[in-house]
């Protein structure tokens, strides 16, 4: 069945989604604020008790590994994993916690993690906030995963128009469901709060060309999510890469004589390690 | 015999094993950490990887595959790059590059 979703639709939607966690926009706010500190970090995180426990278990999981003594709150976890650390963490403990309430997340779990690793260390090579970056590639589907909650039965025909017909995912949404998933998303993270260059890399990633000059985020997120395609991060028979946009590598300066390999191995190996600590 | 590189997590770094590349680790914008490309990772420089929080390493190892081995991985390699590219139009210039550098890193 052909759905006509209108934007209102998605908007009133929202609210029934499970909760999405407010620390994500309080700590995203506060990156430009210099006088932010631990002691913010803390405040914002243990706001949350589930989010907290979370993020504590994460934080001990990787203590354990470093074989020293784990830690019961947040303040102490900043102090000896260090500060930029730990809003990694925080960041990606929270949306790792909010996608696994949707069922069938795991792939889309897996994606989301490998196109944020992907974008974090392209966004080290341009000097783009790598924080912003991570963000940007954890939630750059999210509006696969509202189509997945709300509408399985489309969602799973625009798959299979994807996979076995070939045909452009955000073609084959927009045809189901009146909008593709860029839109869905853009709309739910605005909604969220999220700033306006996330919401600018969720919605252009497919069509980086409009806005990449702009907004690096977006040409971030666009190579990221070719890069952990062609890559297998992680593998499924269906991943493909169809078109690397040049004015996306143009943005990044991207130098194709140089020895890549570097930067793909960083990215593999860091989200072999990440897939570990963050399930 | 020749030498290859391997990007590993933490993980699965072990004691005799030769950093392929250096690894400096800063925090606040300070150096905490520098071992230099051929340093034999030990049970100390290990902990210390630990410590700082590192998440992977490049190291180099001696490449024991033979000539017929390591042409069979490399065709393993170009088919599972053509499926993933099966869509593209590998004359375009950028979109090739990667193709390129995707294959070069995982026949290295």
């Amino acid at each position: 069945m052909q759905l006509r979703l209108q934007r209102p639709d998605i908007i009133a939607s929202i609210a029934r989604l499970p909760a999405f966690p407010g620390v994500i926009s309080d700590l995203l706010a506060d990156l430009d604020d210099d006088s932010s500190s631990m002691m913010t970090l803390a405040r914002h995180v243990e706001r949350d008790p589930v989010v907290t426990g979370r993020i504590l278990s994460v934080a001990n999981r990787m203590l354990r590994q470093e074989g020293r003594t784990e830690v019961r709150d947040v303040f102490t976890a900043v102090s000896l994993i260090g500060f930029a650390r730990i809003r990694d963490i925080v960041l990606t403990t929270c949306i790792a916690s909010f996608t696994s309430q949707f069922r069938g997340r795991n792939y889309y779990w897996k994606h989301s993690l490998a196109v944020g690793i992907g974008a974090q260390e392209l966004a080290r090579r341009v000097a783009v906030n790598q924080d912003y970056a991570l963000v940007a590639g954890l939630l750059h589907d999210i509006g696969q995963l509202w189509m997945a909650y709300f509408h399985p039965l489309e969602f799973q025909q625009a798959r299979l128009r994807v996979e076995v017909h070939g045909e452009p995912v955000c073609q084959a949404e927009a045809d189901l469901f009146g909008l593709d998933h860029c839109e869905v998303g853009r709309l739910v993270a605005e909604h969220w709060g999220l700033p306006a260059e996330v919401l600018g890399a969720i919605f252009f990633h497919h069509a980086p060309d409009q806005r990449a000059a702009v907004n690096k985020l977006v040409a971030l997120t666009h190579l990221a999510e070719l890069i952990a395609n062609a890559l297998d991060l992680p593998y499924r028979e269906e991943n493909q890469v169809a078109y690397l946009s040049p004015t996306v590598c143009e943005v990044l300066e991207l130098d194709w004589s140089e020895d890549l390999s570097p930067l793909l191995g960083q990215i593999e190996a860091r989200f072999r390690y990440a897939a570990t600590l963050f399930g | 015999m020749a030498l290859r590189q391997r990007y590993l997590p933490l993980f699965e770094l072990r004691a005799g094993m030769t950093l392929g590349r250096p690894i400096t680790l800063m925090e606040r914008g300070v150096v905490v950490l520098n071992l230099p490309a051929g340093h034999v990772l030990s049970e100390v420089s290990l902990t210390q990887l630990r410590v700082r929080h590192a998440e992977f390493a490049c190291v180099s190892e001696e490449d024991e595959r033979d000539e017929t081995l390591r042409r069979q991985e490399r065709d393993l390699q170009e088919a599972r790059l053509a499926a993933i590219f099966r869509q593209a139009d590998l004359s375009h210039p950028e979109t090739r590059a990667l193709y390129e550098a995707v294959l070069a890193y995982r026949t290295c």
